[in-house]
């Protein structure tokens, strides 16, 4: 079967492609660095079937960050039959030189022209034709959003696969290229060309393949060509294909006129200027929590609490007990997923798509760096009022290993939907909706004052804020539709059965009447740090296996009928009761389905860690509670 | 002057970039090279700032700390 490889920069329309072609597997975005790792599928194009691959976004092949090696790799080791490039025609000049990198590689190659609306709106008219003479390869014009120019894309990577033309540099480059040619003598199966530019720009894979003589008379070569211009060589050899993309984009496109501002031009200027912008986004964020409040509750009262009702039943004996377990455990999930997680990633996947989020971050950038973290921090970092286990995926765009270890700790403090029923069912009724303001305010406060105190102890140079600013689109609906299903599909195979199977065991030890050990065990620690009644120790400890559980199971403990509402509660607990134990299940541990998501992300070590910290911020922060004068 | 020190609104050229091969190599993949004309579009208090490409017509949000360690001059 015939491989298809798409490669392109960052936010070129890749995924969009391979979605448009295969469905939807990729997550999309208008955010930098989406793809992380590389998805791939089988497609069927008129009769025939090929193999499509959707690499990683790159801008280049030699600042060797890992998504750069990763594609790499899979190009050269994989027998890709087809590279795919997938270019932004609105940026055409600089991602052609990723182009021209990609010749190199001598494989056959098709070239899509993709976003050709957007760069006719920026007065940029490029002749295809030209293009696909200079580079000897079919090129086609696409707008992948639209599917426009995408059948024919696929149609030409099938039927008329040409190796690029050898584009030439410079000639003291050509004669250090020609030089290692001669010496190298064993070139592992890759043309010697390419061979001799990869040596040629310290890769490190392949000096690992060259003999040590080799090396030293290759080091001797590189240092003349470096002496000539200045330069590291690395540097000399990719201005030389700037230089080459710059002249074949003079050659290929006619720039027009620009009409006059936009106004998308000018929501922008308004979104990044700070008196507008800070403003914007608290707007934005109160809205998504009001959304959140008013949708969720609604949806909740009609869809779920029918439901519930339905499927109340009572099976004697343990099997049945167990059955009940499962079936709460189902319809937990669903209480959470339709009315709460739905409207929120929906709402989250049209900012991304706008191109909302990454300004965001920009913004943001000032205060994440106080916390030790740059501006990407803020997209999974939102997408953990959702759910935390998508959120902990999401930080696999953050390229610092440090900083995605403050994410393992920080996200899980977030509240996320679950939490945020109990939240809502507490601080919420008891105290009405200002009151659960405040309250995320006050969380977000605790949050950034636990990042300022890591930075201090995880100290290491934070990496400078560099990223690419995309246009502003306007979303498809069928787009944020599929994409919210993505971010919903991390929960439903990963949360959702762990839900279901936390409970199945709730059930179960009810049923077994265990829970008076766990209160005792755990009496100390809620009488006495906590200021809770010992009956809240089993609810504490059950929180873990579903965070929302702890509300149902509040009522049974204290003895409350749930017709009385959050002011039985409160009659019992007192309102330091209620607010200290909101905050203490707000952040005292993740979920278990978090800590499995931080155990494959992260490993034992930085998920005890995160663990560890959720349990002492939860704590500190109740018995403060207990201390305030109130 | 750095590019940390410049105003909004105003171009700039691109004359070095310190700090390392590490830091030039990121800057020219996404576009930046010494040479290369840049408009600030947006910068905020103390922090980052938004340049667009004038001829990639590309636009790219840089922290401060990297912003000042690009050397421009005013066009």
């Amino acid at each position: 079967m015939i491989k298809i490889a798409l490669v392109g920069q960052p936010n070129s329309g890749k995924s969009t492609i391979f979605n448009s072609i295969a469905g939807y597997k990729v997550r999309t975005g208008n955010f930098p660095g989406v793809t992380v790792k590389y998805t791939e599928t089988v497609v069927r194009i008129g009769n025939n079937k090929a193999k499509v691959i959707d690499l990683p976004g790159i801008y280049s092949f030699y600042t060797n960050e890992p998504a750069e090696i990763v594609t790499k790799e899979f190009i050269l080791d994989q027998d890709i039959d087809v590279i795919l490039n997938v270019v932004d025609s609105s940026v055409l000049s600089r991602s052609l030189e990723l182009t021209v990198e990609l010749t190199e590689f001598g494989i056959p190659m098709v070239i899509a022209l993709n976003m050709t609306d957007e760069a006719n709106r920026k007065g940029l008219e490029i002749d295809e034709k030209t293009l696909s003479e200079i580079f000897g390869v079919p090129v086609v014009k696409t707008v992948g959003n639209k599917g426009i120019g995408v059948k024919e894309l696929f149609e030409m990577a099938l039927k008329d696969r040409r190796i690029p033309k050898e584009l030439k540099y410079d000639k003291d480059v050509e004669f250090a290229i020609e030089d290692i040619k001669k010496i190298v003598k064993d070139t592992s199966g890759f043309s010697k060309r390419l061979f001799a530019i990869m040596i040629l720009q310290n890769d490190a894979k392949y000096l690992s393949k060259i003999r040590k003589e080799v090396y030293e008379r290759c080091r001797n070569i590189k240092k003349e060509v470096e002496l000539q211009h200045g330069k590291p060589i690395e540097y000399v050899i990719s201005s030389e294909r700037h230089k080459l993309a710059m002249s074949i984009f003079e050659k290929v496109t006619k720039i027009k006129r620009v009409k006059k501002e936009l106004f998308k031009d000018k929501i922008d200027r308004a979104i990044l200027n700070p008196y507008t912008g800070y403003p914007l986004i608290l707007l934005t964020f109160i809205f998504m929590f009001l959304f959140a409040f008013y949708v969720g509750n609604f949806l909740s009262s009609i869809i779920v609490n029918p439901i519930e009702s339905m499927l109340s039943f009572e099976i004697p004996g343990i099997y049945g007990e167990v059955i009940k377990g499962i079936v709460d455990g189902i319809i937990g999930g669903v209480g959470i997923v339709i009315p709460y997680l739905i409207p929120l990633l929906a709402f989250l996947g049209f900012l991304e798509d706008v191109g909302y989020m990454s300004r965001v971050a920009y913004l943001l950038d000032n205060i994440f760096h106080k916390m030790g973290v740059h501006g990407k921090f803020a997209g999974p970092m939102i997408l953990g009022y959702g759910c935390t286990v998508p959120a902990i995926m999401a930080t696999r765009i953050i390229e610092n290993p440090w900083e995605r270890i403050k994410g393992a700790i920080l996200i899980p403090m977030i509240p996320c939907s679950a939490r945020s029923v109990i939240i809502l069912a507490l601080v919420g009724s008891l105290f009405g909706v200002k009151a659960v303001l405040i309250y995320y305010a006050a969380n977000l406060l605790v949050i950034f004052f636990v990042g300022m105190a890591l930075a201090k102890t995880l100290n290491y140079p934070v990496e400078g804020l560099l990223m690419e600013i995309p246009e502003l689109r306007i979303p498809r609906v069928t787009v944020i539709f599929k994409k919210t299903y993505l971010y919903l599909k991390d929960f439903l195979t990963l949360a959702w059965p762990i839900i279901i199977f936390g409970s199945a065991v709730f059930s179960l030890i009810e049923y077994l009447n265990i829970t008076d050990i766990m209160d005792r065990a755990l009496s100390p620690f809620t009488v006495h740090v906590l200021g809770l009644p010992a009956v809240l120790g089993a609810v504490i400890i059950f929180g873990i296996l579903r965070k929302e559980l702890a509300l149902f199971m509040i009522y049974t403990a204290l003895g409350v009928a749930i017709n009385q509402g959050a002011n039985g509660i409160l009659n019992i607990l007192g309102l330091k009761g209620v607010l200290a134990f909101v905050l203490f299940i707000t952040f005292y541990i993740p979920c278990m389905s978090t800590i499995v998501v931080l155990l494959r992300e992260f490993g034992a070590k930085v998920t005890l860690i995160s663990i560890f910290a959720g349990i002492s911020v939860g704590t500190l922060l109740a018995v403060l509670v207990r201390l305030l004068p109130i | 002057m750095r590019l940390s020190d410049v105003q909004e609104g105003s171009i700039v050229k691109v004359v070095a970039v310190y700090g390392g091969k590490g830091i030039l190599m990121k800057l020219s993949s996404m576009g930046i090279r010494p040479g290369d004309k840049l408009k600030i579009v947006s910068k905020l208090y103390g922090g980052p700032l938004i340049v667009e490409h004038t001829i990639h017509g590309c636009s790219i949000a840089i922290g401060r700390g990297m912003a000042s360690k690009i050397e421009v001059v005013k066009q």
